[in-house]
């Protein structure tokens, strides 16, 4: 399948050929190609007409290609479709912006009565458009004829003028294998979705959401993840995502649909998808514990549902988010009792460090074009994640991968290098100057607090110098460092940012939320799910922690438009210079050089990813290295501390076991 | 005796003087407090708003003197300096830093914790802060059990109505059912308020206006 072409539409012996001919086209020049017969998202549309295409292209014409030879038919076809373009854009809106079809109709619709002669350079001609405002509403068109529905107050139809308008002004269109998606049933209860974070995938449930929702008005569905922060904003964004897709139909939340987390509270039943199905089965609900993991009470339930005779189910669809955060028997529970489909999307490489990508199941969707990141932020951020440019790698993955998560590898096996790059993605190209710096570090020398501090008002300023249209929201420092530094760096940037700038700081490790208008300031813990046109982060060192470089990784994938990267010259000057000349090389060829480390290191790495489970809570780990170890109930606590404050929580084992070793022996004496 | 200065810009002033209502307003401005102890940025000269005392003797009060007025609480740590920094410890011993202040804000503001009515929700709220540690718990429950003491001197010519509102008052306590004022004979300043509240130094008397 490609992630250029789609097709919804009947292929046959006239039309074939033109359509294998786009296909390869959409290949060759990274362009989305669809291919339909009628406006997809709704169902209402249907034409008398026969064996005709449409095929759109962004900032082309809309070409509307005729194979029946009955003329008088297909204008009639065409004049129902445009009319039907203008009902859409009346529904979402667009109308007042882009206006009626007749002051466009003949600048950006093509059409050609006779398919079968059509040629590919007919076609590129034929679909030029040399006005940048038609082009404009043309993509809009496009938008609205695949269902990817944008909001024409933020885009609005008028042409941007500078890079950071046109990044906040950019038209998302739903690619080939969101498409498919989202419009394409396949016959299977589990159906699942993967790809890199800022591929998308919330947004695709949502629009799935909507689709099933909006199919029956009796079934019963639920939206759940893990987390229940996540859960909250979710269930936050679905009245704003109906009313945006203009559904007419009303929400009836805890009837119809729910969105909470996937464990929930005993005192209230509609708490959690967990809890609701054991309500709905009668079945006792658990409480966390450290016996009670989520695997062990999916499992218990699902050996308890089983038993139950002549039962029903609790939910017609399950869609469930950050898949990759849940153990199999959650899914298994899903399956046992949803009527028709699970929608499970997740992240193959939310941790840098899951010791397997390519996954037990390989996924019926995988999304590897990742639209909010620039590729060549992307591939710093891996490359900084695992140690790419350093002596001593962190990571290193297998060539299959590699793929998966969107690379291009060229390798020269006698020297062990490896070319590693990623396709250029068209929404960077149109706005983007290809020697654009969408990295930059910015080094400290000296007292690290204060300079960083002043590091960032400087950066603000300079974002805002380059950039006169930017809003302190559309800017996000983070803090990498470990718990206390990092917070005391956000008080006193705080007060900078005020006196300096005068500019309001959402300190969002406090409030857990975004704030129009005010700058987002966070540590790593609080970094999933944001996106912004700039990100700053800061860290004194890069340290060696896999947790650390996890999170440096994400926080550098978190920009539309450009990462700042600031950090202290003088305390580790060599992986400075390493990463320093790493950038560089990205920067002027646009892919990362490395040298796959030796057979016997690879395991190495693998064994260590292994060993350490990414899932456990700091608390956890170390409780379970006190029971390794014997560690008597009496001295747990204090030792807690100490060794949380020793290793800055990260989960070290030999560290954290050196470090309980040590004290407890003294803690023994004393 | 120990006496510590801190001068404010109106952006520093703005987070430690909301309006004072309820005692998670107090536990804010601790909060706030603490972080600007901590991770002082000193404004300059031209742009001073306030000044910020802390005195800690055998009575620990914070003043904060703005406009014309001066308004004090309790501060119920011990204060030490260790490296130039200044630590404020809860009566457990739990060290308010940046960390342990965010939390605890994210837990009155974000949680809205002190308005739970589910003693779970209340469990659920220490599970959604960042990281649950035991500290924070201490330190939040060591300022829930805290007396605020809370007393504003005031100089309002606006309002002045005889004795019945002072031209030069004291507001004491906050709470609507609680607070009432003492009439000043002369304006006062913050070193003059700080001696009334000092327990060491001679007592002032009460008398009834005339």
């Amino acid at each position: 399948m490609s992630g250029y072409f789609f097709l919804q539409a009947e292929k046959n012996d006239k039309n074939g050929k033109l359509l294998d001919d786009l296909k390869v086209w959409s290949e060759e020049n990274h362009t989305q190609v669809y291919v339909i017969d009628r406006p997809l998202g709704d169902n209402k549309y249907s034409y008398s007409h026969e064996n005709f295409l449409v095929i759109l292209v962004p900032k082309r014409k809309i070409l509307i290609v005729d194979f029946s030879n009955d003329e008088d038919s297909f204008e009639d076809l065409v004049d129902d479709f445009v009319e039907d373009i203008g009902s859409i854009s009346d529904k979402y809106r667009y109308k007042d912006s882009i206006g009626r079809p007749r002051k466009w109709k003949s600048e950006i619709v093509w059409e050609v009565n006779n398919g079968e002669e059509l040629n590919l350079a007919q076609f590129e001609a034929g679909t030029r458009i040399e006005d940048p405002g038609f082009e404009r509403i043309a993509e809009l068109v496009v938008s609205l004829l695949i269902g990817s529905i944008n909001d024409i107050d933020r885009v609005r139809v008028d042409v941007p003028q500078n890079v950071l308008e046109k990044v906040k002004r950019n038209i998302v269109l739903f690619d080939a294998d969101q498409t498919r998606f989202v419009y394409k049933d396949l016959d299977k209860k589990n159906v699942w979705i993967q790809g890199l974070s800022g591929t998308g995938k919330t947004e695709l449930l949502l629009h799935k959401l909507k689709e099933i929702y909006l199919r029956d008005d009796n079934s019963k569905v639920i939206m759940t993840c893990h987390n229940k922060i996540l859960a909250e904003s979710l269930r936050r964004r679905i009245p704003d995502f109906f009313n945006f897709m203009k559904v007419e139909k009303q929400i009836l939340w805890d009837e119809r649909l729910w969105c909470v987390h996937a464990w929930g509270s005993s005192y209230d039943g509609d708490s959690g998808a967990y809890r609701y199905i054991c309500g709905f089965y009668g079945i006792p609900f658990q409480r966390y514990s450290r016996i009670n993991t989520f695997e062990k009470v999916c499992s218990d339930a699902l050996i308890a549902i089983r038993a139950i005779k002549d039962r029903k189910f609790a939910f017609d669809f399950m869609l469930v988010d950050e898949s990759q955060d849940f153990p199999d028997s959650f899914f298994e529970l899903c399956e046992e009792v949803s009527r028709e489909k699970v929608f499970i999307a997740g992240d193959i490489f939310q941790s840098i460090f899951v010791d397997t990508i390519t996954p037990t199941i390989s996924p019926d969707f995988l999304l590897s074009k990742c639209y909010r990141t620039d590729p060549k932020t992307l591939m710093f951020a891996h490359a900084l994640g695992m140690g790419l440019f350093e002596p001593k790698k962190l990571r290193w993955l297998d060539d299959d991968e590699w793929k998966a998560c969107g690379y291009l590898v060229e390798k020269d096996e006698e020297e062990g290098r490896y070319t590693l790059k990623r396709e250029p993605l068209r929404r960077f190209g149109d706005f983007i100057e290809p020697n654009f710096p969408s990295v930059v570090l910015k080094k400290t020398e000296g007292d690290f607090t204060a300079e960083a501090v002043q590091e960032v008002v400087n950066t603000i300023r300079q974002i805002a110098v380059d950039n006169p249209t930017v809003s302190p929201d559309d800017i996000g420092v983070i803090f990498l460092d470990d718990a206390n530094s990092s917070y005391a760096m956000a008080d006193m940037l705080e007060q900078v940012v005020a006196r300096e700038l005068n500019w309001l700081v959402n300190k969002a490790h406090e409030t857990k939320r975004r704030e129009n208008g005010a700058l987002f300031v966070s540590n790593r813990n609080n970094v999933k799910g944001l996106e912004f046109p700039f990100v700053i982060c800061v860290t004194k060192k890069i340290s060696d922690f896999y947790s650390y470089r996890n999170a440096l990784y994400m926080t550098m994938t978190r920009s539309f438009l450009q990462s700042y990267l600031v950090l202290s010259e003088e305390c580790d000057p060599d992986v400075v210079q390493h990463i320093s000349a790493g950038l560089a090389h990205i920067q002027k060829n646009g892919c990362m050089e490395v040298k796959k480390p030796q057979e016997d290191e690879i395991k190495d790495l693998k064994t260590e990813i292994k060993y350490t489970d990414k899932n456990l809570s700091f608390y956890d780990f170390v409780t379970e290295i006190f029971d390794e170890m014997e560690i008597l109930p009496l001295f747990r606590q204090d030792l807690m501390k100490i060794v949380s404050v020793t290793t800055g929580e990260d989960f070290d084992r030999d560290k954290v076991r050196e470090v309980i070793y040590f004290n407890h022996q003294q803690m023994k004496k004393g | 005796m120990k006496k510590i200065e801190f001068y404010l810009d109106q952006f520093q002033l703005a987070k430690i003087s909301p309006p004072i209502r309820t005692k998670s307003d107090i536990m804010l401005v601790w909060m706030q407090i603490a972080k600007l102890v901590s991770a002082y940025f000193p404004p300059h000269v031209d742009h001073v708003a306030a000044k910020l005392t802390l005195i800690i003797a055998k009575m620990n009060r914070v003043f904060i003197e703005f406009e014309n007025k001066t308004y004090s609480i309790n501060m119920p740590f011990s204060v030490s300096e260790a490296d130039g920094q200044i630590v404020l410890k809860t009566r457990s011993g739990i060290a308010v830093d940046s960390f342990v202040s965010s939390e605890i804000i994210s837990l009155i503001q974000t949680e809205n914790i002190l308005q739970q009515e589910e003693v779970w929700g209340w469990i659920e709220s220490f599970e959604n802060i960042s990281d649950f540690k035991a500290e924070v718990w201490v330190a939040f429950r060591d300022l829930v059990a805290a007396e605020d003491a809370y007393l504003r001197y005031d100089h309002d010519p606006k309002n002045a109505n005889k004795h019945l509102h002072p031209l030069y008052h004291l507001d004491v306590f906050y709470n609507g059912g609680a607070t009432f004022k003492m009439g000043l004979e002369n304006a006062i300043d913050t070193n003059k308020l700080a001696d009334i509240l000092d327990v060491t130094t001679d007592c002032h008397y009460v008398t009834q206006a005339t």
